[in-house]
């Protein structure tokens, strides 16, 4: 009861003026910036996150998760319309969504897919409420010692998880690890690797590190990888075209079921996030589904499946950060750079001290994914048409918004340096399947790391054992460790067997 | 069918990615030893994390070394590189650099209208025409979002915006 007493007010906040204003603004940029092939919601989040700094956390918050999930939504319209998803999580919605298309189905793709988000949305927003709140009553009894074992743990599986490589992702968390020690060391007031410039000495700016290795990077990306728009999107989606039909919504429910719940538990594991769900819950649909030998040929029960399960495991990614301070996906590390930036850490504390902001934020989340829906059936033939018109000014302008924004942060000429620098970097690294997010979330909780191990050891006398005398740490720890077992054991398994296979 | 031959992969790239992250992890295990302290009185001193995470980085950088040696990252299809996209993101950066060297000379609204004159000319391949409208609209109305609504203060030039 208390919970829905919470959300009442949650309702009550971001239901006037000027939050409604921001969640309308988030979804609808949202939207465009997922329609807009190779600007995905981890570069448009963080392209944007400087342009929320006028307003306050909670309304800089709406605003972000706005763009999270109607990114989602958007990216939905390339992948039907003209087979290029967005973003890695749309490849799935691709496959069925865009044989539809080819069909003459693209507006009951579009339908299917818009009401499945909306649904899974709407879902796991309820998930998320719940389980949240029970993590950050857990949480809450967490002192240093646990601090530090569970950020360990979050580093190791967001590092092995993420990428092809186990160990290309563990060279990137040390890299971030380093980077997050430059500035002053706030215990002994050393400065570290400052290299005498003043601009050093607060620490690299995070934002202009996320904008530069999330947003900068794409627009090089793009440079290369030019994407053929042509004339190929189709006229043929129109509001009356998008509602399934009573046999399209009796075979797909129960899909979204499924991959409601299937998408929120992977979203919710560090690393795994949304691309990971939509595949395993179109693997499962693949096998279950009464309609399983037309998946990959056009069947909306894959549309479903993948919708439901992208824009499911987006609520299920943002449990970890916002009750523990660790983000599992990229872009649930750019909203941390939000609350960062605010002066806020996240964690079960923010349940206690800034409730309002949470709750405000799960209430406009509910009330984003309806003006999404509206939206998406009234706006997208129009979607459509600024996506042709502005595949060739798109490039300068998000080049252009990344430098401005991050300019506009601290009035820092300085900062742009550093964005443009780690946008090169992040480029490289990217073409190289070194993966980011490793590096973003060494550089993040860098901070908090050591500061956690220096006090575990101060109220120890120096005594390393704390860590292993308390239940949780303990516990923690022995994850950590059984899974750095399991990544070594399974490499050496993989490399046998390939071993195997160029003998035989 | 005629036969054609894999694109051979290459390494270097990685070799040299890789290089660079050991010469960082010997680096910084070095210095942390030689400029901070590895423990004070109370507590860890500021050279300890770094060192180990010199460490790390020397460890993880030499396995994955050997690991590309062996060719276990050789199935990474970025892996292969073209001269023709290493100039474009070569001219990109130099677009970027050149223009924010400018603004202390000519100002934000111009380094910034230049800079997307130049992309769309020379990147998009626009015409001159329409790069010089194009880059001059975006300009302003990007202008009118940060220097009317979020009153960011931008550097002027000798001429006054």
């Amino acid at each position: 009861m208390e919970t829905i007493g919470y959300l009442i007010e949650g309702f009550n906040t971001v239901l006037a003026f000027p939050y409604i204003f921001y969640i309308i603004l988030g979804v609808t940029i949202g939207m465009i910036v997922g329609a807009l092939p190779g600007v995905g919601a981890v570069s448009g989040t963080a392209i944007l996150l400087p342009l929320t700094y006028g307003m306050d956390l909670t309304g800089s918050l709406i605003v972000l998760c706005g763009i999270y999930y109607g990114t989602m939504y958007g990216n939905t319209i390339t992948a039907v319309m003209l087979n290029i998803p967005g973003t890695s999580a749309s490849v799935i919605t691709a496959i069925d969504g865009y044989e539809m298309n080819k069909q003459g189905r693209a507006g009951a793709a579009i339908g299917m897919a818009t009401f499945s988000s909306f649904i899974g949305a709407t879902i796991s927003l309820i998930f998320l409420i719940f389980l949240s709140s029970i993590i950050a009553q857990w949480a809450v009894g967490f002192g240093a010692p646990e601090y530090f074992s569970l950020i360990l743990l979050g580093l190791l599986l967001v590092s092995g998880l993420t990428g092809k490589h186990p160990v290309k992702g563990f060279l990137m968390m040390g890299i971030g690890l380093f980077i997050g020690t430059i500035g002053v060391d706030l215990i002994t007031g050393e400065q570290r690797y400052t290299l005498d410039n003043i601009y050093l000495i607060d620490g690299i700016e995070l934002v202009a590190v996320l904008v530069g290795l999330f947003g900068f990077s794409e627009v090089l990306n793009n440079v290369i990888n030019k994407f053929n728009i042509g004339d190929s999107y189709s006229k043929q989606v129109n509001i009356k075209k998008m509602f399934p039909n009573i046999k399209e919504w009796k075979s797909s429910l129960p899909t979204i079921s499924r991959s409601t719940i299937v998408g929120f538990l992977i979203g919710v594991l560090p690393g795994a996030g949304a691309t990971i769900a939509t595949v395993f819950s179109y693997s499962i649909e693949k096998k279950v589904s009464k309609n399983r030998d037309n998946f990959g040929k056009g069947a909306i029960e894959g549309v479903a499946s993948a919708e439901s399960a992208n824009n499911s495991a987006v609520n299920g990614a943002l449990i970890p950060m916002l009750t523990l301070g660790i983000p599992g996906s990229a872009v649930t590390a750019v909203l941390l750079g939000a609350f960062i930036m605010f002066g806020v850490r996240p964690g079960p504390q923010l349940y206690e001290n800034q409730s309002d902001v949470i709750w405000s934020l799960f209430a406009s989340m509910y009330v984003g994914n309806f003006v999404l829906l509206l939206l998406s059936i009234l706006t997208i033939p129009l979607f459509l048409y600024l996506l042709v018109l502005s595949k060739n000014i798109l490039q300068p302008l998000v080049a252009v918004l990344c430098i401005i924004g991050v300019y506009a942060l601290n009035n820092s000429m300085f900062d742009v340096w550093v964005m443009l620098l780690f946008g090169l970097l992040g480029f490289i690294l990217k073409r190289f399947e070194f993966p980011l997010l490793p590096l973003v979330l060494g550089f993040i909780l860098m901070p908090i790391a050591e500061t956690s191990l220096r006090q575990s050891l101060l109220m120890s006398g120096y005594d390393f054992m704390i860590f292993i005398e308390r239940p949780t740490s303990l516990v923690l720890l022995i994850i950590a460790l059984l899974y750095i077992l399991a990544t070594i054991i399974s490499n050496i398994i993989k490399s046998k067997k390939s071993k195997m296979n160029m003998d035989g | 069918m005629e036969y054609k031959e894999p694109s051979k992969i290459n390494r270097f790239p990685n070799y040299l990615i890789l290089g660079c992250t050991l010469m960082l992890g010997i680096l910084i295990s070095t210095t942390s030893l030689l400029f901070y302290d590895y423990l004070t009185k109370d507590t860890l001193g500021a050279g300890f994390s770094t060192f180990w995470i010199g460490v790390l980085l020397i460890v993880i950088s030499g396995l994955s070394l050997v690991q590309t040696k062996r060719g276990k990252f050789d199935s990474d299809e970025n892996q292969r590189v073209s001269v023709e996209k290493v100039k474009k993101i070569i001219f990109t950066m130099i677009i970027c650099i050149v223009c924010m060297s400018l603004v202390k000379l000519i100002g934000m609204a111009i380094s910034i209208t230049l800079l997307i004159f130049l992309f769309l000319h020379f990147l998009e391949g626009q015409k001159l025409i329409r790069s010089i409208l194009v880059s001059i609209t975006c300009s302003i109305v990007v202008f009118f979002i940060f220097d009317f609504i979020f009153k960011v203060q931008f550097p002027n030039s000798l001429i006054g915006f």
